[in-house]
């Protein structure tokens, strides 16, 4: 067996460290053979996946168990990276930052504390999956639904810290969350807004308490360990229609993004919509062996060849629209006079009324079927993704667009795009970075690729919505605003919540005194 | 949640090596020895060498499960609870993604993979094969080529990962997606 060790720890130091664990939380719960650190490198590792490598993982049950686990880390500074699922591939799984970072795996922390039908939320713990959560409501016969990733493996409360996405009403996860209870590093146990009145019965309805807003410092950041999270689900509408709008033409993205924008700051589309490009469409299920043999990027010929013969057109948008039946007639009205003026955009609609059997379309199933986008490579293959923020305006999105598609073509690799409205201002670009996993030119490719579209949109001024461990600093670097004094501040907080720099060292780029970016 | 296997639900295939690595692990797995095993086959109906494969089995008494169901939702659902079962053996001739999704889930339940090898053609007209090097298998010069694969598989009791390549002269299958896996999980 060999040993990795975190670092500026003795294998002396580690090893009572680890007789610690195991006297805490018992022997089989603490994993540090080669096949258990092996269980948590990331699959869909972009290179080598042994520089995240971490030193083991220890799995508690409990909240006591954490505080324990928690101050012998402090003890032997033993770094820690707390986990849920970890399944959040694209983006590293469940391996840390900094190689020997010891995976602190919550997913035995999985009740459902409460589903709270009169005022629509539920209260989970980290490792309740979405699978789980989704069988939990059914059930019991709730009224309430549940707003789903493209993965339903994930974590409840990691897919919503993470900032990820649904396409409900509530869709925008980390805004769906009211009331967290946390974990500093010095064990103390923390209840946010309303929470910290002993009693509250308005813990997880009202966020805006008395005083700061804690909620969001404990998203995509290092400062603490949330260990429960109230999180509010939408009741079932009345209607409901799917709605997908396809344009001809590679020029029609602005205005198809423009059209959208009123559209979705005034409420007529109430849910996250989702613009795919070219080549995402004409995917459809297949390899791309099957379309193009080439190594080189899909030339743009065979991507108008393969949309012509699907009737499909360069850009489309799919979303969906929850209403009652005389709402979502008005809505359809508005989005189709809206849209006449580009000429040749086509619109289609399937409707669902409650009581009616629920359709694929109206993603209210679990499922894992979007994972198969890295066989497109023929596999085993792997994906990451850039997600550069835009404001919802036509201009500013073909600008960041071209760059994109430009370097992906450089690149040789397919310019895989989604462009999700999950906000009423704001698109997130997903340009999936999709490789061979175990094609070292390739995997190079693709990290060069990243690195230079950081670069890139940094100087438009344009910043991430998340990245895979490989790319944190990456994505922090580009914080420039003051001489990064959003980087300054971050570390400040880190210094003063956790002083030995134990809770995953290199998260979104905040380190600590303790550690820096060398170690990882 | 009480057993050890569900932390490696997390689980990575580390083991898993590059098509026709020179330096990949062997494992001294092997296939419990008995004629009660159960065998469930996963068949991706678009792929004409995958229900070629399945065929095969579903002759030896095998229950077929569709890949046009999610993935994910067999595997919470009727797979994995079949999969508990001890005497259960299930294999596939599929596309990567199936075959991480499936182990993965395996895992939690006891079981790992015995045996796979991968059938490409990527940008060729023929097809090579890279097969466990244990298995000794010499494919013919034939389409039935999943049927042998097949075949051997189910006369296998100890393989190991380590692969072997086997170019041939097969012309792919139209429907052939570039890359096939055909793996075993008991």
């Amino acid at each position: 067996m060999t040993q990795v060790l975190p670092p500026r720890v003795s294998a002396k130091e580690f090893a009572a460290a680890i007789d610690a664990f195991v006297s805490i939380v018992g022997a089989q719960w603490v994993l540090t053979s080669d096949e258990d650190r092996a269980t948590y490198t990331d699959p869909y590792s972009i290179g080598d996946a042994l520089k995240h490598e971490p030193s083991g993982a220890v799995a508690p049950k409990s909240l006591e168990e954490l505080k324990a686990i928690l101050k012998v880390a402090n003890r032997y500074k033993i770094p820690v990276w707390p986990v849920s699922m970890g399944k959040n591939y694209a983006y590293g799984g469940a391996a840390p930052r900094m190689k020997g970072t010891m995976v602190l795996d919550l997913k035995r922390m999985n009740r459902i504390l409460e589903i709270n039908e009169e005022l629509g939320y539920a209260v989970v713990e980290p490792g309740v999956n979405f699978f789980e959560f989704h069988k939990a409501l059914e059930d019991r016969k709730s009224k309430l639904w549940m707003s789903g990733p493209a993965q339903s493996w994930g974590s409840v409360i990691g897919n919503a810290l993470e900032h990820g996405v649904g396409y409900t009403p509530y869709g925008v996860h980390a805004d769906m969350i009211c009331g967290m209870e946390v974990m500093l590093a010095n064990g103390d146990v923390i209840r946010t807004g309303m929470g910290a009145v002993e009693g509250s019965k308005e813990w997880h309805v009202y966020r805006h308490g008395f005083g700061p807003v804690w909620e969001g410092v404990f998203t995509q950041s290092n400062f603490a360990i949330v260990t429960k999270m109230g999180i509010w689900l939408m009741p079932e509408p009345e209607g409901m229609a799917s709605v997908r709008i396809s344009v001809p033409r590679e020029e029609d993205l602005e205005a198809l993004v423009d059209t959208l924008r009123p559209l979705r700051l005034n409420d007529t589309i109430n849910a996250t919509y989702t613009i795919v490009n070219g080549v995402r469409q004409i995917q459809r299920g297949r390899t791309r062996d099957q379309i193009y043999q080439g190594k080189d990027h899909l030339p743009r010929e065979v991507v108008a060849e393969e949309l012509r013969k699907n009737g499909d057109t360069w850009w489309a948008v799919n979303f969906l629209l929850f209403d009652r039946v005389a709402g979502l007639d008005l809505r359809l009205q508005a989005i189709q006079e809206a849209f006449k003026w580009i000429s040749g955009s086509k619109m289609t609609v399937e409707r669902w009324r409650r009581g009616e059997p629920k359709q694929t379309w109206m993603r209210q199933d679990v499922g894992l079927g979007p994972l198969r986008i890295v066989d497109w490579y023929g596999g085993p293959g792997g994906h990451t993704d850039f997600g550069p923020v835009m404001a919802a305006v036509g201009s500013r999105v073909r600008e960041v667009y071209d760059i994109v598609y430009r370097r992906f073509v450089e690149h040789g690799i397919d310019c895989y795009v989604g462009m999700f409205g999950m906000d009423r201002r704001a698109i997130v670009m997903v340009a999936d970075i999709i490789y061979n996993k175990h094609d070292r030119e390739m995997t190079d490719r693709a990290q060069a690729l990243f690195k230079t579209l950081c670069k890139d949109v940094a100087k438009l001024g344009v910043s991430l919505y998340r990245s895979h461990v490989t790319f944190m600093d990456d994505g922090a670097d580009m914080q420039t605003f003051n001489n990064h004094a959003f980087k300054r501040l971050n570390d400040t907080v880190k210094s003063a919540l956790d002083p030995n720099g134990i809770l995953a060292p290199g998260k979104q780029g905040i380190w600590s005194k303790s550690y820096r970016r060398a170690d990882g | 949640m009480e057993r050890r296997e569900f932390i490696k639900q997390t689980a990575a295939i580390a083991s898993m090596t590059a098509v026709g690595a020179a330096n990949a692990k062997s494992t001294t797995e092997k296939r419990p020895a008995d004629r009660c095993l159960r065998s469930i086959v996963l068949v991706d109906d678009r792929f004409s060498d995958s229900r070629t494969f399945a065929a095969v089995y579903a002759e030896q008494g095998a229950t077929l499960v569709s890949l046009s169901e999610d993935i994910g939702r067999l595997w919470y659902g009727q797979l994995g609870e079949l999969c508990f079962q001890s005497n259960i053996v299930i294999a596939g001739l599929t596309l990567h993604t199936d075959l991480f999704v499936s182990q993965q889930f395996a895992r939690e339940r006891g079981k790992s993979l015995l045996q796979f090898g991968v059938h490409e053609c990527r940008g060729r007209r023929t097809l090579t094969h890279y097969l466990p090097a244990k298995a000794g298998l010499q494919l013919s010069q034939s389409e039935s080529w999943a049927a042998e694969v097949a075949r051997s598989m189910l006369n296998s009791h100890s393989m190991g990962i380590e692969r072997v390549a086997q170019a041939s002269q097969i012309v792919r299958a139209d429907d052939h997606p570039g890359s096939l896996y055909s793996w075993m999980i008991v």
